[in-house]
């Protein structure tokens, strides 16, 4: 009777891992086509990520996104410097639970993404790039990702604010001491493999498919495997040794990647939608206050339903309440690369429709 | 053809723009109604709009607002309908499909969602884990199953009211655990949706608005809000339906989650500030100890505490002066049950020995009242008779008549009318006077029947038959968990003021024994005896009353020792001094030192009785140390107990101990006085003040009683095993008892006790009902984290992120910029 249930037991937990593995093997392979896709497009690719660096808005995104994270770190840094009892626990929170933050924030990615159709659209050149033999997802995701690669440059700067955040005084590297350290060290090597196939100029599509295929494996194994290896007691291969906790710090990065992801794919909707660049922004932007509008409220922290629901919909309470703290919350994660992938999709459908409206 | 199908295009368009019109406009007046039919509030309003719809009884409002959202949803409908025959029409095949993809993707997207609403994970990237619950905790939460409401009260009455105004330290600590307590329910949630939170400010405007929700089918809770002495959390449950419809309460202040230690809190960082505290759980567990623990507790009994007195008045229902209300209201604000016993019918002569509850004595009381207040209404009602009766005669005889009634007392006088008016006008007020005052007293009898009819009468005068003391007081102490014993003595030996001799409270020998069977049973005692020293000019005992009734001699045998002495302070000279002056106010102003908590190994006593303690630091102690950090370093504890007596405390045989018993120590500048009154000089009428006055032919030389300069210990406590020979053979030996002294009892008395004569009263009670978790205890500071740079380092980071970085993308922006104008 007990071995009865314990089969039992064991199909039920069984059935979800199943599940698990077969819908990340369906991604594996979704991500190794749309790898391959990216690939056949890479021309595309960079020549949407450096047009960035060529226009003048860019800078200007640069320096208010920079001076107003720089204000911010200096009310930070004045709270662990200061005296008195006054102080904060999460440096990442003061930061970037802020409203301010979130009220500059909420123009970088309409203004990144406004150009990226409804300009080839006015200008007339959209019926130029939907004739190259690439296919519209290919298109779509190029100036995705090329935008998404900007936003990502963009938060580049804010990594020097980091030792002054922490309050780094030591670093030390050590050899590995645990299965997580030399999977994470694998994974490394894998990563940086990947790297090295991509060099050469003339390599056949096989082998840099496969260097792409060790990239993301690489990312995926060393991601993994690093979280576990640094949570653990042993002896870690990197110890750098801050007064404060580095941890919330990889997810309030992570988290803003994230949500600069959703945003970004907002933008790029409305985008394909519209002709007038300036509607397009406006139209991000209404679309984007919709995610940031709940936090601004300050909705009392009470667990009730709408505290719940305005919470899963506030990107700004995302950040106060669990990013810039150290927790990972599925929640805003699903929410984010969910609404980013429909926006995408249908970004894709939009341009497709221009063939059969 | 051409012309008709732009007819009919044209036709179909004005249609479809009115139905948009239409649509738009039933919304804007839907809404409209449905916020004019309440302003105030919307969710109320449409509440209200579906009962009427389920009704089918609508108002105009409701109406108008029905009418228009349907047009509204028709609108959307058509606006639905038109696309799917758009997407239908032309080229069918690519636009079915598409709108099909966009539609299940949507759907795809908005049930991922969905299911993660509810099914998340959250993960604790933090480097100490803060907000993962330790093990422990979280096996015992799994099985909790009633929803539990939390509500964090900030009165911004910070610990204990030390400070009248609270400083930055006690505000920003306020502030920090109002945020630890919402991280906790936080993850508590993560148990199921069975604990609510709710936050009430006494400054916030709604506050009063959110306590009447919050409180509206609980009258308990709202009763324990109003009395909170400080910021509080409260734990709150209805009880199951199955039982009686009553609430779970437990109350937890601030302190007892996060205590600030506000001396290191100023010495942190450099002497710069910081905020510190001192997370209250056990080792290991951190602050979310003790939630949790009042949460698994709320079903707990609470503990009963019997306060055994000598008269009604010092109960703690009883006067200002002498009773112990205050002490009832915080033992009862921090969760205790308090029960009076008195133990003597002080009033009655002989002073008769009893074992009384509080209601008992009250009925005794209103009984022997109401039989006076008779007593007077009979002589109210002969007094209205008798001069009813002469005011009829001197307003109705006539004049000789009346000379011929009173001659002899008229002495051959006259009556006149004027006379006759005056007398009277006399009896008139007379009769007024006592009808008023026979009215005064029915009402006093009135509201003493109706305070008697509110006792349980009969049960009361079945347990006042049972006259076998020692039995009924082991009944009574039967459902009690500690036993508490206040002998106040000597309030103010220099003004003289409510000095109360010691042999007021002597008990009997099966009293006495009554408490030692408690002691049997493995109960604490908590005893709080005053000096016994009297004024040399004192007479005899009065009769009835005991001297030495044998419970000093029962704890004697439990390793406690009693000073002889009082112990008298050198800042009491000065009031000697005045009060010998014959200063009207003399005496009254003294102010004697607080207590020590830190002292040398030894200190206390005499040289040669240096007592082999263990190192360790009593809980109590290390308590009150606690508290005194949580004020500035340069505020004192103010724990000041005037006129104590000694009490020292010497292992028995075999006994041993894990701490230091000795609790406090008075300051140095003290002494131990035999005769701590002013004593007559000879036939001169003079009086002489104490003084201290080494002896070299002390007779207690060599003992703890010689005389001597302080520091005294005035408290101990210990953990103690009880003599073999109180027990017979064969009876049950509980292992250790609790046992805890203090030398002083007056500080109980009052209608308020002060918050750190409370702290050490509940230290000393949860300690020895075994609830140590209870106590305030040292643990691993939490502090906000600073980062140590010299200036100019922190002016380079400074400006570097601030000016620096955006300038450095300017300059690249115009480099970019001339770069591209130059090609």
């Amino acid at each position: 009777m007990q071995e009865m249930a314990n089969i039992e037991t064991n199909q039920v937990t069984l059935i979800p891992k199943l599940l698990a593995i077969a819908l990340g093997f369906i991604a594996l392979l979704v991500f190794i086509y749309l790898g391959r896709g990216l690939y056949a497009a890479r021309t595309l690719l960079r020549r949407e990520f450096t047009a960035y660096f060529l226009s003048p808005i860019a800078y200007v995104l640069f320096v208010v996104f920079l001076a107003v994270s720089g204000y911010l770190f200096n009310r930070t840094f004045d709270l662990l410097t200061t005296t008195g009892p006054k102080g904060t626990e999460f440096p990442m929170q003061a930061m970037f639970a802020d409203d301010r933050f979130w009220l500059v924030f909420l123009f970088i990615p309409p203004l990144l993404t406004m150009r990226l159709f409804a300009e080839e659209r006015s200008s007339g050149t959209l019926e130029m790039l939907m004739t190259v033999p690439l296919l519209d997802w290919q298109v779509v995701l190029c100036k995705y990702l090329g935008c998404l690669g900007f936003y990502v440059v963009l938060w580049l700067p804010t990594l020097c604010y980091l030792p002054a955040l922490l309050g780094w005084h030591a670093f030390e590297l050590h050899g590995p001491s645990s299965l997580a350290a030399w999977i994470f060290i694998f994974g490394l090597l894998l990563f940086l493999g990947g790297i090295f196939l991509q060099l050469p100029t003339n390599l056949e599509p096989s082998m840099r498919l496969l260097g792409l295929a060790s990239i993301a494996l690489g990312i995926l194994i060393s991601l993994f495997s690093g979280i576990r290896h640094f949570q653990s007691q042993d002896t870690h291969l990197i110890d750098f040794q801050s007064a404060i906790d580095p941890f919330p710090v990889l997810s309030t990065y992570l988290g803003m990647f994230l949500a600069g992801a959703m945003f970004l794919s907002i933008g790029i909707l409305v985008s394909s939608l519209v002709r007038d660049q300036m509607v397009s922004a406006l139209i991000s932007m209404g679309l984007g206050l919709l995610f940031l509008v709940a936090g601004f409220l300050h909705p009392e922290q009470d667990g009730g339903l709408l505290y719940r629901t305005l919470y899963f919909f506030s990107v700004p309470l995302h950040f106060d309440r669990s990013f810039t703290r150290g927790i990972f919350d599925t929640r805003p994660i699903i929410l984010y690369t969910s609404t980013a992938f429909l926006c995408l999709f249908l970004t894709v459908r939009s341009l497709e429709s221009r063939r059969w409206r | 053809m051409k012309k008709q199908i732009e007819k009919k295009t044209g036709l179909f368009s004005r249609f479809h723009a009115l139905m948009r019109l239409a649509g738009l406009t039933g919304f804007l007046v839907g809404f409209a109604a449905l916020i004019f039919g309440n302003p105030a509030d919307l969710i109320s309003s449409a509440k209200e709009c579906l009962s009427q719809i389920c009704s089918l009884n609508f108002s105009a409002p409701v109406l108008i607002s029905l009418t228009g959202i349907t047009l509204g949803i028709i609108a959307i409908l058509g606006e639905v309908v038109i696309a799917l025959c758009f997407a239908a029409g032309r080229k069918s095949a690519m636009g079915a499909t598409a709108s099909v993809q966009i539609f299940l993707a949507v759907i795809l997207v908005l049930g991922t969602n969905f299911a993660s609403f509810s099914n998340y994970l959250l993960l604790d990237w933090t480097r100490s884990q803060l907000f993962t619950l330790p093990k422990s905790l979280k096996d015992k939460l799994e099985n909790l199953k009633e929803e539990t409401t939390i509500i964090v009260c900030q009165l911004h009455k910070t610990y204990g009211n030390f400070n009248d105004k609270p400083d930055r330290y006690d505000y920003a600590a306020e502030k920090l655990v109002v945020g630890k307590v919402k991280d906790l329910v936080d993850q508590l949630r993560e148990f199921g949706p069975r604990f609510n939170v709710a936050v009430l400010d006494v400054e916030e405007e709604s506050y009063e608005r959110k306590l009447r929700e919050l409180t509206e089918n609980a009258p308990e809770l709202r009763k324990a809000i109003e009395t909170a002495p400080e910021n509080s959390i409260f734990f709150w449950a209805k009880k199951s339906i199955a039982e009686n419809s009553g609430e779970l309460l437990q109350r937890m202040s601030f302190n007892e989650f996060y205590r600030l230690d506000k001396t290191s809190s100023q010495q942190d960082n450099q002497n710069r500030g910081n905020l510190v505290l001192l997370p209250q759980g056990s080792d290991g567990l951190g602050a979310a100890e003790p939630f949790v623990r009042r949460i698994l507790s709320l079903e707990a009994r609470k503990p009963k505490i019997a306060i055994a007195v000598v008269d009604e008045w010092l109960t703690s229902k009883g006067t200002d002066s002498f009773g112990l209300a205050g002490l009832r209201k915080s033992l009862e604000a921090q969760g205790f049950e308090v029960k009076d016993l008195i133990l003597r019918k002080l009033r009655q002569r002989p002073a008769a020995s009893v074992a009384y509850t509080f209601d008992e004595s009250k009925l005794d009381r209103l009984d022997q009242r109401i039989r006076s207040l008779n007593l007077n209404l009979e002589r109210f009602e002969k007094g209205i008779a008798s001069l009813g009766k002469m005011l009829t005669q001197w307003k109705s005889t006539p004049i000789p008549e009346l000379e011929k009634s009173y001659a002899e007392l008229l002495r051959g006088g006259k009556l006149s009318e004027e006379s006759r008016k005056s007398q009277v006008e006399y009896f008139d007020t007379e009769l007024r006077n006592i009808t008023e005052a026979k009215e005064r007293f029915t009402k006093q009898k009135d509201e003493a029947v109706k305070d008697r009819s509110q006792l349980d009468v009969d049960s009361l005068v079945e347990q006042q038959r049972m006259t076998d003391l020692e039995a009924k007081m082991n009944i009574l102490l039967a459902d009690c968990d500690l036993l508490l014993v206040p002998r106040p003595t000597l309030h103010d030996v220099i003004t003289e003021d409510r000095n109360l001799p010691f042999w007021l409270h002597g008990l009997e020998k099966a009293q006495v024994n009554a408490m030692q069977n408690f002691m049997k049973l493995g109960k604490p005692v908590f005893a709080l005896l005053g000096s016994n020293t009297e004024p040399s000019d004192q007479g005899p005992v009065p009769p009835g009353f005991i001297a030495n009734d044998g419970f000093e001699e029962m704890l004697t045998k439990l390793g406690f020792r009693f000073g002889k002495q009082t112990v008298l302070f050198d800042e009491e000279v000065e009031g000697f001094g005045e009060q010998m002056a014959g200063l009207l106010t003399g005496g009254t102003s003294v102010k004697i030192p607080p207590l020590l908590l830190d002292w040398n190994e030894g200190s206390g006593r005499p040289p040669a009785l240096k007592p082999n303690y263990p190192e360790k630091t009593h809980p109590i102690r290390e308590s009150l140390r606690l508290t005194a950090r949580s004020q500035s370093p340069d505020k004192p504890l103010e724990l000041r107990l005037r006129h104590p007596r000694p009490v020292y405390f010497e292992p028995t045989n075999g006994m041993q101990l894990v701490y230091n018993p000795d609790l406090f120590q008075t300051s140095r500048d003290s002494w131990n006085e035999n005769q701590p009154f002013p004593e007559m000089q000879g036939n001169s009428g003079e009086r002489k003040a104490p003084a201290y006055n080494p002896d070299d032919k002390d007779p207690n030389k060599g003992t703890l009683d010689a005389k001597r300069r302080g520091p005294f210990p005035i408290g101990a406590a210990a953990e103690v095993p009880l003599p073999a020979d109180w027990f017979a053979k064969d009876e049950k030996h509980p292992k250790n008892i609790r046992i805890a002294v203090i030398g002083e009892s007056w500080f109980l008395v009052g209608p308020d006790l002060p918050p750190i004569k409370e702290r050490l009263v509940m230290d000393v009670c949860n300690w020895l009902l075994s609830r140590d978790d209870f106590l305030p205890r040292q643990s691993i500071p939490w502090k906000y984290p600073r980062v140590e740079l010299s200036t100019q380092t922190q002016n380079l980071w400074l400006w570097g992120c601030q000016l620096g970085l955006p300038g450095l993308f300017a300059y690249l922006g115009f480099f970019v910029l001339i770069l591209r104008r130059m090609r």
